[in-house]
């Protein structure tokens, strides 16, 4: 007790919670960063990350008013943005900084794959920042369908109807993600609980798998031509605290900014309540799904199913295929050709959508 | 910016210090800002304004279909009218238009404003004229019946 007083608040705390908590800050405070992370391009990660925390807070404050009932839910979110004080405002920062999170992920993605980052030993790390960006669309999917307006309520029953056309479970997995045959009720409660509930529980589980397979392996290094490098050779590294913590803080200062923005020019607005009697002419989902939409158009319920279907479980176990293309022809580099002709034919038919949906 | 003169740790320059101080400061404004925004968010309304109870007659001295004025402590004045089946509601009866005096029709079922032709429903809610253009409905008091007396609910500031 007396040794206690000794010491202190600090002497208290660390009596009862017995970590070395110093040590460990210390520890990951000076974590050696590659220098090639002075780099906007290569800090894609923690912008999505960032992105990934303004949704948590936003979402939290958001759920203080929405009601998640057919005949509530629109007119709870019209609660929110036209008389709550500043709801216009953390609903128009989730809206966008969604989307952002949206465009960071699928350039981080990007950037991994280009490089080469998901490579030996870092396979696990890109299967898991896969469902990372699966889990992503699902947030973005479900929670579009909250707000419950025309094109929320079609937009869920198209993608049941896709669901209930996948080979086997289709029409079981359909039915149970929408809680009956029909979007109703029991669909809105169930979105309502994935977007605030099951979703934020995988992801933070992804985040934390994410984040620590990153901090054992060590950020992968690469060499520019114009970095510093010490006598041997290596590259120039600096410590985390405070250089890479600088850098985040100006990536979220500047994210914050941007996002606001672009919350007073366009903030999030409400169009026609859902009406499960008239289906909109144009229905149209969110502009990351637009490639889908367009490949649906092509070729049919089917076989566009399958088809993405497969082509998700190559992306997914990408660095496996890729490790034993390698095993073969060391100098093999397919996965950046196939990477171009990827994205090439993903901006190419989501343009044609976004076009086709504009005319 | 900050890691010019902090070659020895944070903190360990006059310029480093200055620059950690400037970067906490700034961060610090912008989390108090959002901090009180998101007070005022979770708020529930009328949070902080207090009501005192104002009394404005006798629920039987107001016959059905009738209406009168009443004036609160801060000068506005306020029609009670009994529009049947105890239901007694107190507008203000300034057009929310160009600030004519509205009272009620009995006849027409509406409160309407001879300017303009402005009217509103029993619930305040414009139906015609400028206000409808403008959906502007007539502000509202809330009322209370204590033992057949009236009374109104007046904001205090």
């Amino acid at each position: 007790m007396n040794e206690e007083r000794g010491q202190g608040l600090g002497g208290w705390f660390k009596a009862r919670v017995p970590l070395p908590a110093t040590e460990m800050l210390t520890e990951m405070g000076s974590e050696p960063v590659p220098g090639h992370l002075k780099r906007w391009w290569w800090c894609l990660g923690g912008t999505a990350a960032i992105l990934f925390v303004v949704q948590v807070v936003t979402g939290i404050l958001l759920s203080f008013y929405y009601v998640p009932d057919p005949d509530a839910a629109y007119e709870s979110v019209q609660h929110i943005t036209e008389e709550v004080p500043f709801g216009w405002y953390l609903r128009s920062l989730h809206k966008w900084s969604s989307n952002g999170m949206v465009v960071a992920v699928i350039l981080h993605v990007m950037r991994v794959f280009f490089t080469g980052a998901y490579r030996k030993p870092r396979e696990l790390n890109w299967v898991i920042g896969s469902f990372i960006l699966v889990t992503t669309m699902a947030f973005g999917f479900t929670g579009y369908s909250l707000v419950y307006e025309q094109l929320s309520y079609w937009g869920a029953t198209v993608a049941g109807n896709l669901t209930e056309a996948a080979p086997l479970v289709g029409p079981a997995l359909a039915n149970f993600m929408r809680g009956g045959e029909t979007v109703t009720a029991n669909t809105l409660t169930r979105f309502h609980m994935l977007h605030i509930g099951l979703l934020p529980t995988v992801m933070f589980g992804l985040l934390i798998a994410h984040f620590v397979l990153i901090r054992a392996h060590g950020v992968s290094e690469f060499h520019f031509r114009r970095d510093e490098r010490d006598s041997e050779g290596k590259g120039k590294t600096y410590p985390f605290f405070p250089d890479h913590f600088l850098t985040e803080v100006i990536i979220g200062v500047g994210l914050l900014i941007t996002v606001t923005c672009v919350s007073l020019i366009f903030p999030a607005g409400l169009e026609e309540k859902a009406n499960p009697l008239v289906t909109p002419e144009h229905i149209k989902p969110e502009w990351y799904f637009y490639w889908t939409f367009r490949w649906l158009k092509m070729v049919g319920l089917k076989m566009a199913v399958v088809t993405l279907g497969l082509a998700a479980s190559v992306f997914i176990f990408w660095p496996f295929i890729d490790g034993a293309i390698r095993r073969r022809r060391p100098d093999s580099e397919l996965s950046v050709g196939l990477g171009i002709v990827g994205v090439i034919i993903l901006t190419v038919m989501t343009v044609w959508e976004a076009w086709v949906l504009a005319h | 910016m900050v890691d010019d003169g902090n070659k020895g740790g944070a903190g360990s320059t006059r310029r480093g210090f200055l620059g950690w101080a400037a970067l906490v400061t700034g961060l610090g404004a912008c989390a108090a800002t959002g901090a009180g925004m998101i007070v005022r968010y979770l708020l529930p309304p009328g949070w902080g304004t207090r009501q005192q109870r104002l009394y404005v007659g006798q629920l039987s001295e107001l016959p059905v279909g009738s209406s009168r004025p009443f004036s609160t402590p801060s000068g506005q004045r306020y029609l009670l009218t009994n529009l049947g089946d105890d239901v007694v509601v107190a507008f203000n009866d300034t057009c929310p238009h160009l600030g004519c005096k509205v009272h009620w029709e009995q006849a027409n079922d509406r409160f309407f404003c001879p300017c303009h032709g402005g009217a509103f429903d029993k619930q305040g809610a414009p139906i015609a004229g400028p206000p409808k253009d403008e959906n502007t409905p007539l502000k509202q008091l809330a009322l209370e019946v204590d033992g057949g007396a009236l009374y109104a609910l007046v904001p205090i500031t």
